[in-house]
């Protein structure tokens, strides 16, 4: 990726590979959804604070058919696409897109990423989501207005959920889930393998650990909503009702309760996605601000992963009052407030790493300093909605939003500012203005504190969530003037953030240059200049200590130790400079990752089809439907198909690049028999009737094998380029790695075949 | 009436159990909240960095810091989550329970729509679905001191049947029924809100329970109401599961 | 460069497609004999299990790989197959009270 000659603009900023600059990338699409999404809470408050009067100012701008102010159908545009819009579009590609793909392979002393074309395909992905999004505001219709959370019937239904900017949402969050899949491939591939000699698991830094958790929780979660999301669009357009039940399905449908679960079976892992990386920095931030080692290192990285792992257990606390089994619902609360276990373990490392330390309260620092204030507020908080006896008072209600708003629009949001103040001399070569920065963090903190702490009083009073308007209900009027609080409260908040706006802006052209090292920190990054080269680093580091060996005895007249400097032998603390070795290539890792999010992505659909099928009292077998005979042979066909991919293999290890050709084109022969022989089975029960919309089991059918289907034609386009590629002698050297992987992907679609000829077609 | 930022008016005693749970967990959250500010200012203040004081090395993992941290876990888990999930069990026992005594107790059906609550009582020959029925819109009457049994279902999306000065709510969700059981305690005009984003008339979908003496209640059975709808239209058989 | 030295040979690829060829034909056999139901199901997640790991044990070399590389494909399924039962008390057993109430 080095050395070039004259490269234009477009392959250098736009289509560029390299992840730092795909990191400024994600940035910037980042800051300026923060920005709309910002915007549009504002108006919120507005219509809470003054319901249906016509906004000063801009109002007749927005809203000019309605002469300056909101109408109804207005409002759940705002919070939906608010909601959408801050979580996955400015808060995602600014912590996990841009810290993420900025610091881990400096952090490692890497020199990119380990697939950076993939790289650049995630960030494009997120781009075409984006842009889905922005015009969804302009359909007919108007906006998605189902809640962030497109519960189901009211999104699923074209009836309750008229026109195109539910599925442009939808669409635009698919391809983001997308990006997040890619790069979350990349991130776990290139942790686990392209660490720098010395560079062990204890001497990461807890950045890089939070991200890596987060990476790995967005693989194994992030597919079940992608399928719940996929089977929303098939109720909206192709008449299907996987949730849609009751009279909004005449002809008998499925359940609105499936959509939930498989909602939250995301939804809660993605807020931990979300935190982890700011867990991460904190713990970083601190010790470098505080001169010593973070504290207790080995319990926070075992918190984190018990984090992760509980994350994925406890989405039932979203739904206690859904008609959800209570008994569950015990289960679900239980494991909900043992997370509280190990958040303390994060709270007592973090002030014992301020403990008897020297604390400079740099930008950085006070924004690290607030996280962890704010989130001691958004944690505990949780407690009040993780007793399920409590939330079913509280469920719905302000409490709720207080609570992540603290959690996120608070502790996230410092994390994310707390990362660009520390990174931006790194990764701009210059200094932002320490005094603009300080501002903006005291006022930032005192008006956050200012919007969301009445959110939970009005919450406890019973102001309900997602309402246009409170002054109707009796028991509320005592807090409508919380309610007005709030809105000039968030003016304020939403226009100190112009601080940091313009110090961003003006500091990225003016700010005084930035040396490689400007906070004194230890871990690698800040061993190479400011910006780094191409390549990262001059010398490729070896690392012979932790990342935060800081007023360590013996280091001399700096109270700090990089990772990468030699050191006097004397000291203790120094450890060996093995090479990291981990036995499988950067290239199968990748596959089995992307197929860990494969496996889910079809739990998802197998999974409500099996409980979607138990739980109907109208009982279809695939037994009276389906063409058992001609499904047998199709078997037979894709089986032949894995041993002539298994053969191209064992010939391209053989070096036998003739008989490699042949194998990959009969495999590829036999790939497209099966389809043919499936679109002639469907077309055959589609004109006797059996459709998509006939029934529930008719739905499921088309939906498994069809998605089946597509995955069966993207590993045909695969092969085809294999077969291709093979013709030039150059492709040899890469040939092994690519076959395997090609034929991992194909032989796990066989699988998937074989469990659904088994489960949708015999049963 | 309602004059302050506190909970609204309590009706039942049951919902008081809410309260009681919600203080308790107030307290303890406090207690950590102001342990973990407390600590965070004075260290700040303690450690700040000035000339001649230098940092302390140490990477917390001694043997000391682990049974701390462990200590500390320990703690955690008995004096805030076993202690809560104990009080919670007991609240949820007096609160969701199906009540004891039956042989009063007033049925009613729930079927709520974008945007109005439709109510439904069985009448004098106690049966649904039948020409005695009472059809209510958005206004509800129930008799004080008596236990209410509510089976919901919605007629369209997701709706959440909300009684804020009772603390509960109930989802009704379209193609399965859900229940609620409640008991007044105190007469009065109480609202009912949604409490689950219905579309654009959300904000607007608002009743009253009315709670009364059970002969005001009579009363208000044999007035003639509007005509809504046929009985036929809506409406389920209580099947054993809903008693 | 490889750094798993195939050592699945031919003979095995061939006993192993032919197995997978075999057990099909089983399956489809027992459906269209008057086995009961249950019978039917349990069989079928017997060959289901014995052809996924047949494929993924040889063709996908699996068994070659260190043992760290099998937790890869392990843990999802396990927690697939948990996440499934999870849906059971409100989807499955749920509709099946809620129907007789139906509208």
């Amino acid at each position: 990726m080095s050395g070039h000659g004259k490269e234009s603009f477009i392959s250098r900023f736009v289509f560029s590979t390299d992840h730092k600059v795909i990191a400024i990338q994600y940035l910037i699409t980042g800051l300026l959804f923060l920005g709309f999404g910002g915007a549009m809470a504002l108006l919120m408050r507005w219509q809470l604070a003054f319901p249906w009067q016509p906004i000063p100012f801009i109002g007749h701008l927005l809203f000019s058919s309605s002469g300056g102010f909101l109408v109804p159908e207005h409002y759940p545009m705002l919070f939906t696409m608010h909601g959408s819009i801050m979580v996955f579009f400015a808060i995602t590609p600014i912590l996990l897109g841009a810290l993420g793909n900025y610091s881990i392979p400096l952090e490692i002393g890497a020199q990119d990423m380990a697939f950076p074309r993939l790289n650049m395909m995630s960030y494009g992905s997120l781009f075409l989501g984006s842009v889905l999004i922005t015009i969804s505001f302009f359909m007919p219709g108007g906006a998605a207005g189902s809640g962030w959370t497109i519960y189901t019937p009211l999104s699923s239904s074209t009836t309750t959920s008229i026109g195109w900017g539910q599925d442009l949402l939808i669409l635009g969050l698919a391809l983001d889930g997308v990006s997040l899949l890619m790069g979350g491939i990349n991130y776990i591939t290139t942790i686990v393998k392209l660490r720098a000699r010395g560079m062990s698991l204890r001497r990461l830094p807890l950045t890089t650990w939070g991200l890596f958790f987060s990476a790995v929780l967005n693989t194994v979660w992030l597919p079940l909503v992608v399928a719940a999301l996929i089977m929303v669009l098939c109720d909206r357009r192709l008449d299907t009702a996987f949730f849609t039940a009751g009279p909004l399905a005449p002809r008998g449908g499925g359940q609105a309760l499936l959509y939930q679960h498989l909602f939250w079976g995301f939804g809660h892992p993605e807020v931990y996605i979300l935190i982890l990386p700011v867990w991460g920095l904190v713990g970083d931030l601190l010790s470098v601000f505080s001169r010593k080692p973070a504290f207790g290192y080995a319990a926070t990285v075992i918190s984190m992963s018990t984090i992760s792992v509980l994350s994925g257990v406890v989405w039932g606390h979203h739904m206690f009052t859904s008609g959800m089994n209570p008994l569950v619902g015990k289960a679900f609360m239980f494991l909900t407030i043992s997370i509280s276990i190990p958040t303390a373990v994060f709270f007592l490392n973090w002030l014992a790493t301020l403990w008897r330390g020297s604390i400079h309260f740099t930008t950085p620092m006070l924004f690290a300093l607030g996280v962890v204030f704010v989130f001691a507020i958004g944690g505990l908080t949780g407690l009040y909605n993780a007793v399920q006896t409590i939330d079913v008072y509280i469920h719905d209600t302000y409490v709720v939003v207080g609570h992540f708003h603290y959690t996120l629009a608070a502790s996230v949001l410092f994390g994310a500012f707390a990362f660009i103040y520390f990174w931006f001399p790194k990764i701009f070569g210059r200094e932002m203005n320490s005094f603009l920065g300080k501002l903006h963090f005291w006022l930032s903190l005192v008006l956050l504190n200012a919007v969301f702490f009445p959110m939970i009083l009005v919450g406890l009073r019973g102001h309900m969530r997602r309402i246009a308007d409170a002054t109707g209900y009796t028991f509320l009027q005592p807090v409508q003037n919380l309610n007005v609080w709030m809105g000039w409260a968030a003016l304020f908040l939403v226009g100190s953030q112009l601080i940091f706006f313009i110090n961003f802006i003006v500091s990225l052209f003016a700010g005084r240059k930035a040396s490689s090292n400007p906070w004194n920190a230890a871990s690698l990054a800040w061993t190479t200049s400011s910006p780094p080269p191409p390549e990262n680093f001059e010398v490729v580091p070896s690392v012979y200590r932790g990342p935060h060996e800081y007023s360590a005895p013996g280091s001399g007249d700096r109270d700090w130790m990089t990772q990468s400097e030699r050191g006097s032998s004397a000291t203790t603390f120094a450890g060996k400079e093995t090479a990291v070795s981990v036995p499988v290539t950067s290239g199968k890792l990748g596959i089995w990752v992307f197929l860990v999010s494969e496996i889910m992505l079809f739990t998802g659909f197998i999974g409500s089809y099996i409980v979607l099928r138990l739980g109907n009292p109208v009982k279809i077998s695939g037994l009276q439907v389906l063409n058992i005979p001609l499904l047998a042979i199709n078997t037979g066909v894709l089986l032949t198909s894995s041993l002539t991919m298994a053969l191209s293999l064992r010939a391209v290890q053989m070096r036998d690049y003739v008989n490699l050709r042949r194998w990959l084109l009969l495999t590829a022969g036999l790939g497209s028999l099966f389809l043919m022989i499936k679109f002639f089975d469907y077309l055959h029960m589609w004109e006797s009737g059996f459709t998509i919309s006939s029934n529930l089991f008719g739905s499921c059918y088309y939906l498994l094998t069809g998605f089946h289907a597509l995955h069966v034609l993207s590993g045909i386009v695969v092969i085809l380029c294999l077969w291709f590629a093979s013709r030039k002698p150059a492709f040899w050297t890469v040939a092994e790695g690519r076959v395997e992987g090609s034929g991992l992907y194909w032989h796990f679609i066989d699988i998937v075949w074989v469990i659904l000829f088994a489960v949708l077609c015999l049963i | 009436m309602n004059g302050s930022w506190g909970f609204p008016e309590g009706a039942s005693a049951a919902g008081m159990e809410i309260d009681r749970l919600f203080y308790l967990a107030f307290w303890l959250t406090g207690v950590c909240f102001l342990v973990i500010a407390g600590v965070l200012i004075y260290f700040l203040i303690k450690y700040r960095a000035r000339k001649g004081h230098s940092a302390y090395y140490t990477h917390g993992s001694s043997k000391q810091a682990l049974l701390f941290t462990l200590a500390l876990a320990l703690a955690v888990f008995v004096l805030i989550d076993v202690n809560l999930a104990y009080h919670d069990h007991l609240a949820w026992e007096k609160i969701w329970s199906v009540p004891k005594d039956l042989s009063n107790a007033v049925r009613v059906e729930i079927g709520p729509k974008q945007f109005e609550w439709h109510f439904r009582l069985a009448g004098a020959d106690g049966k649904f679905k039948t020409e005695d029925d009472i059809l209510s819109v958005n206004e509800l009457h129930i008799p004080v001191h008596t236990p209410i049994i509510v089976a919901l279902s919605s007629r369209d999306v997701i709706h959440s049947f909300f009684l804020p000065n009772f603390r509960i709510k109930q989802d009704a969700v379209p193609g399965i029924v859900t229940n609620l059981y409640f008991k007044a305690d105190k007469p009065g005009t109480y609202d009912i809100a949604c409490a689950e984003h219905c579309g654009l008339g959300h904000y607007r979908m608002r009743g009253w329970l009315v709670v009364e003496s059970q002969d005001e209640f009579n009363q208000w059975l044999t007035e003639p109401l509007e005509e809504t709808e046929p009985t036929a239209e809506w409406g389920w058989e209580w099947g054993a599961r809903v008693v | 460069m490889h750094e798993t030295k195939s050592n699945v040979g031919l003979a095995s690829y061939i006993w192993v497609f032919a197995g997978l060829i075999f057990l099909t034909a089983l399956e489809v056999l027992a459906v269209s004999a008057d086995f009961s139901k249950t019978a039917v199901l349990l069989f079928l997640l017997g060959t289901v299990a014995a052809k996924a790991l047949l494929i993924a044990l040889f063709f996908m070399h699996l068994k070659s790989e260190k043992w760290w590389v099998w937790l890869l494909p392990a843990l999802p399924v396990l927690l697939s197959i948990l996440f499934i039962f999870a849906l059971f008390p409100d989807i499955v057993y749920h509709a099946a009270q809620t129907f007789e109430h139906r509208i």
